[in-house]
This record gives C-alpha cells, sequence and structure tokens, in this order.
C-alpha cells in the first residue's frame, strides 16, 4: 500500500473522530517523512472546520450574539458595552456529554454567569441551579434541577433521582427522555420578558420545536392525525385551521381543569399550549408563517417501533379482534385483558395502541384488582373502583407520576394488577 | 500606551472565532478538545486586552496566543497520550497561520464549490455536515460499509480542496 493511500485511510479516520493512537503514530510518521503531506493535513483539517462552520448548526456563540446583553455588569472598566457580541464559546456536540453551565470563563470569574445571562433568559432559567440538555440542533431536551440530593428544607447523602445524568444518557442513546423537566431548588432569578423576540418567530427557530412537542405526536405520517404536521410546507397548509383550532382551545385537546392561581400547570402530563407558546405560534402565523434559516430547525423526532413511551416491558393484547360497522358510530365495547402477572408491579409508563387507529375515538383502562378477581368477572366492572387511565388517540400515553412508581412508596395498594379492562369507543 | 476598547476586542475576538477554531484545530489534530482550548484562548485574549495596540495586526497577536495556548494543552495530556512533537506542531501551526489568512476568501470559495459538487457527493457531505451524523449512522442509512463512506467523504474532501485552490489562483490571476 503506498503511504498516500494509507494517509488517506488515517486522515479520514482522523477526521471522523476514530483514530487510535497507535494510528496517530503512524500518522505522524508519515507527516515526518513527507513534507508534502502536512499541507494536506492542514488542508484537510482546515477544510473541516469550514465545513462545520459552513453547513453545521450555529455554534451557541452564534446565538448569544443575536441575543446581545442586557444587563449592566457592575465594574465599569472591565465591563462589557450593553450591546455587543459575546464570544462565549461552548460545546457543539451533546456527543461530548457537556453540560450547559455558567463554567464558561470569560476572564473574570464572577462575571460568567452574567455573559451567560442573555441565554439563561432565552431558555428560561429559574434559578441558579438550573441546568439544561441541548441536542446539538439546540432544542433543549432537559431543564431543571441537576438531581435531587438537595431542595428546599432538605438535603440527604445521596441523590435518590439523577435527573441530568438520566436524561444525557437517554439523548445520547437517542431514547425518549422520562423526565425531561424538574423544578430546580436555588436563587431565583429575575424574570425577564421576552416579549420583543416575538417578531423573529419562524418557522425553523421556534414553529417546529412547538408542534414537536405538541402536535406531532398525532399529527405525522402513520400517526392518528387526519393529516401530518411535521413539515414547513404541512405546517403552512393548515396554518388557518391551526390558528382556528387552538385559538378555540380544541387543539392540542386538553380539557382538564386548571387551576387558575397557580402558574404552572398542576397536571404532570398536560399537553395544553402554554401563554407564551400560543403568543409566539399567533405571532408566526400574523407575521404571514416565516420559515427562517433552516440551520436552526430541530433534529425530527423519531419514534421507535412506533411506540410513544420506548420500548414496552410488557404488552398485554386483546384476547380477540372486536368488529366494527363500517359507517357510523359505535357504544362503548367492554373487553377484559388478563395480564397473568403474579405479583403487582409497579409501572412507570402506558400507552394504548388501537388495532386500527383510524376507527378508535378513545379508550379507558381500568385496573381489576387481584382480590377482585376471585368471583366471576364483570365485564362491566364499576367504574370507580379500579379507575386508572383515560386513554384517548389524542393521549395514548401517560407518564405516570412519580409516586406511583416509586419501591419505597408508602402507597398500599400498586396500580398494575393482574387484569386490565379496557372500555372502547369507536368513531 | 493607548488603551484598547473593550468592545473592540470583544468583536475582534468575535470575529475572528473561526480563525482561531481552525488553528487549535490543526494543532490538536483530534477535534475533541478544541472547543475546549478556544475557549481558554478568548479568555486569555480577553485578560490581555490591555496589551494589544489597536490599529496592529490582531491575527498575529491572537493566533500566538492561541498556538501558545494549544501547544500547552497537549503538553498537559502528552504523558497520557501519543501527540505529535514540538517541532512538527510549529510546522504545522505555520502552515496553518499562512492559509488562515486567507479563511475569507477560502470560505468564500467553498460556498461556490459545494454548489459544483455532484447530488450524491452532496448528499453526503450534507449528511455528515448540516445533519452532523456519525459515519456509522450514514452508512446505514445508505446501505453501505462504513470504510466505503469514509473513502468517499474523503475523495468529495479532496475534490473540494482541488475545486478551492483553483478558484483562489484564478482570483490571484486575475487581479
Amino acid at each position: 500500500m503506498s503511504s498516500n493511500t494509507r494517509f488517506a485511510e488515517l486522515m479520514s479516520r482522523m477526521l471522523d473522530d476514530a483514530i487510535s493512537d497507535e494510528e496517530i503514530t503512524e500518522l505522524h510518521g508519515l507527516v515526518d517523512a513527507d513534507p508534502s503531506l502536512r499541507s494536506h493535513l492542514v488542508d484537510h483539517l482546515l477544510l473541516d472546520t469550514l465545513l462545520e462552520e459552513n453547513l453545521g448548526h450555529e455554534p451557541l456563540t452564534a446565538l448569544i450574539d443575536t441575543l446581545g446583553d442586557t444587563t449592566s455588569p457592575g465594574n465599569a472598566s472591565t465591563s462589557l458595552p450593553a450591546k455587543q457580541q459575546t464570544p462565549v464559546v461552548l460545546p457543539k456536540r451533546l456527543g461530548q456529554r457537556r453540560i450547559l453551565s455558567a463554567e464558561v470563563s470569560y476572564g473574570q470569574k464572577y462575571v460568567r454567569a452574567k455573559r451567560l445571562r442573555p441565554l439563561a433568559d432565552h431558555l428560561g432559567s429559574t434559578s441558579t441551579t438550573d441546568v439544561f440538555v441541548l441536542d446539538r440542533s439546540h432544542t433543549v431536551v432537559y431543564h431543571g434541577a441537576i438531581d435531587d440530593q438537595y431542595g428546599f428544607g432538605y438535603s440527604i447523602d445521596a441523590p435518590r433521582y439523577t435527573y441530568l445524568r438520566d436524561a444525557m444518557d437517554a439523548a445520547l442513546e437517542q431514547r425518549s427522555i422520562l423526565v425531561s423537566a424538574t423544578a430546580a431548588p436555588g436563587c431565583l432569578l429575575e424574570k425577564k420578558s421576552s416579549a420583543a423576540q416575538l417578531s423573529d418567530v419562524t418557522y425553523h427557530n421556534q414553529i417546529s420545536r412547538l408542534l414537536q412537542r405538541h402536535c406531532v405526536e398525532c399529527h405525522r405520517e402513520g400517526g392518528v392525525g387526519p393529516f401530518a404536521l411535521d413539515t414547513y410546507e404541512d405546517a403552512v397548509a393548515h396554518a388557518p385551521m391551526i390558528r382556528e383550532v387552538v385559538d378555540r382551545g380544541i387543539m392540542p385537546p386538553w380539557f382538564a381543569a386548571t387551576d387558575k392561581s397557580h402558574a404552572s400547570s398542576p397536571w404532570i402530563n398536560d399537553r395544553s399550549l402554554s401563554a407564551k407558546e400560543k403568543q409566539e405560534l399567533f405571532a408566526w402565523l400574523d407575521n404571514k408563517t416565516p420559515a427562517g434559516d433552516p440551520k436552526e430547525s430541530p433534529a425530527p423526532r423519531s419514534f421507535a417501533d412506533g411506540w410513544l413511551i420506548g420500548k414496552p416491558d410488557a404488552v398485554f393484547e386483546f384476547a380477540k379482534p372486536v368488529k366494527v360497522k363500517a359507517t357510523g358510530t359505535m357504544p362503548y365495547q367492554n373487553v377484559v385483558v388478563d395480564t397473568h402477572l403474579e405479583k403487582d408491579q409497579w409501572v412507570q409508563a402506558i400507552e394504548v395502541r388501537p388495532g386500527n387507529p383510524s376507527v378508535v375515538h378513545h379508550v379507558l383502562v381500568f385496573v381489576q384488582g387481584a382480590d377482585e378477581g376471585d368471583g366471576p368477572r364483570d365485564d362491566a366492572a364499576d367504574e370507580r373502583s379500579g379507575y386508572w387511565g383515560h386513554l384517548c388517540t389524542w393521549q395514548q400515553h401517560a407518564r405516570l407520576p412519580r409516586r406511583l412508581r416509586e419501591a419505597d412508596s408508602e402507597r398500599s395498594s400498586p396500580p398494575f394488577s393482574n387484569a386490565l379492562h379496557a372500555e372502547w369507543h369507536s368513531y | 500606551m493607548q488603551n484598547s476598547n473593550p468592545s473592540e476586542i470583544v468583536s475582534l475576538v468575535a470575529r475572528h472565532q473561526a480563525r482561531l477554531r481552525g488553528l487549535v484545530r490543526c494543532l490538536l489534530v483530534r477535534s475533541s478538545d478544541v472547543e475546549d482550548v478556544l475557549q481558554e484562548v478568548n479568555s486569555v485574549l480577553w485578560e490581555k486586552a490591555e496589551e494589544f495596540q489597536p490599529g496592529t495586526d490582531f491575527w498575529a497577536w491572537a493566533s500566538q496566543i492561541a498556538r501558545f495556548k494549544a501547544l500547552n494543552h497537549i503538553r498537559r495530556y502528552s504523558r497520557d497520550r501519543l501527540v505529535f512533537d514540538g517541532k512538527l506542531l510549529n510546522e504545522l501551526a505555520d502552515l496553518a497561520h499562512v492559509r488562515l489568512s486567507q479563511m475569507d476568501h477560502r470560505r468564500e470559495a467553498l460556498e461556490g464549490c459545494l454548489n459544483e459538487l455532484s447530488s450524491p457527493q452532496r448528499q453526503l457531505i450534507d449528511l455528515r455536515y448540516a445533519g452532523g451524523y456519525a459515519i456509522e449512522v450514514i452508512a446505514e442509512m445508505i446501505g453501505r460499509p462504513q470504510a466505503s463512506i469514509r473513502q468517499t467523504l474523503y475523495r468529495v474532501r479532496q475534490t473540494l480542496l482541488a475545486c478551492i485552490e483553483s478558484k483562489l489562483q484564478s482570483e490571484g490571476g486575475a487581479s
């Protein structure tokens, strides 16, 4: 093999971050022996840098630049002007497992956090301990506490839940993140109004993410929604419809009562749009649905094998399929499904998947406990006794509140027992 | 000594990020620590802002500091990892310095060259750089072995480099 071919091979491995120490030594030998290879080496490394810069997602530097800095640092002689470019460079690849925190050095140690204020404001940071995990297209995939070792009024020897680590592991393995937001107890940060940025809302920088969060689970190819909403063209084609149904509160479907005295929803799986999200969406519609820069777009959401909760540990199916009328609607059908579980099990999440999503309107699932199972089973069991989940085609899955899955919970009756009772209703 | 204006330094540092990153990358060779070192370089540039004389060559000043920081970083981990030796590194830094002085021309030429790629070539470059996918993933997507993807990608890079050179030469000849 000629040294040039070998050089090419080693270079490609190096540009791909797949080079071993032995190969580095080998490359060194080649480059040392042949001066012309030195400029090849430099050329390739610089081209790689340029391509990353030209085609890759903007480094966070650019994000901070565009936000500017509206805080006024204390010391005038060393402070930066109010509106300037802030050359703070943050790690670009989530693959490097970096935590976005106030650790970015900017000369003066105590200036660090201040330099990050525009970013913190932009992301909606609430306290000094708030951490964010961003994927490589700058979508926030986790927001909240590092773990639960310290909280208001308590501290324990070791954390019970390592939220940040779990979120990063899940993100790196491209699994869905089980807990994607927590409260971060710490010194509270003053809230900044973000109204000024509404005119900058584009499909690629905000709306695509909003649709990913709230709509595309159903509105995608193969989803239960009647049309897809996962491309710019789809979103624009349905723009008037989107405005109408969001404005009237029909979509995203969420009819649970809200507690007006709370700033945030009391429900763990609240699907509704926040006031800020609605504001952004309407601003975008008012501005004639600008597309924006595709470089700012999020990574597409993936749905592994069609499961929204990730691959489940157990799947329970109807013993035999239920026939559906060709037209019209059908009343509730009561079906009992045996789980054959020998003892009670803790459950993290459940998902209902109709055999034919296009004919099912909603499904209600109840649990019949082991103690109720001794006698002949009543197919139309008392709905109040084991009410467990209200699962509709538009709420196909549910992550259960934390206490349901803690092994040390004091709850005496674990929810998942030996039989499920499903009632379903077709269109 | 005339003090430099902090906002001027900040904008100079910002404008030279790409060049500084390129220089650091050429010295570290592996891409993993580039952002860390670049951050260190930025913070040193800020600390030493007063030493910079406005109106003099910022790139000459900043690239010296970046080179020093990168070499320092390499020395720090050289006990655990194999690295290039100092003499070669300095030669690489000299080469990179010269190339990076024309960074803006190269960037411009690259944009034209990207548009001249065939569509399978462009697709590969897009998957790697715009999509940010690892070679294993691209290989799976396209259904070809990793080694072959690497090889093709390398050839596309060679094509781009040749194209950039020819554009720079014809530009140089014309002016």
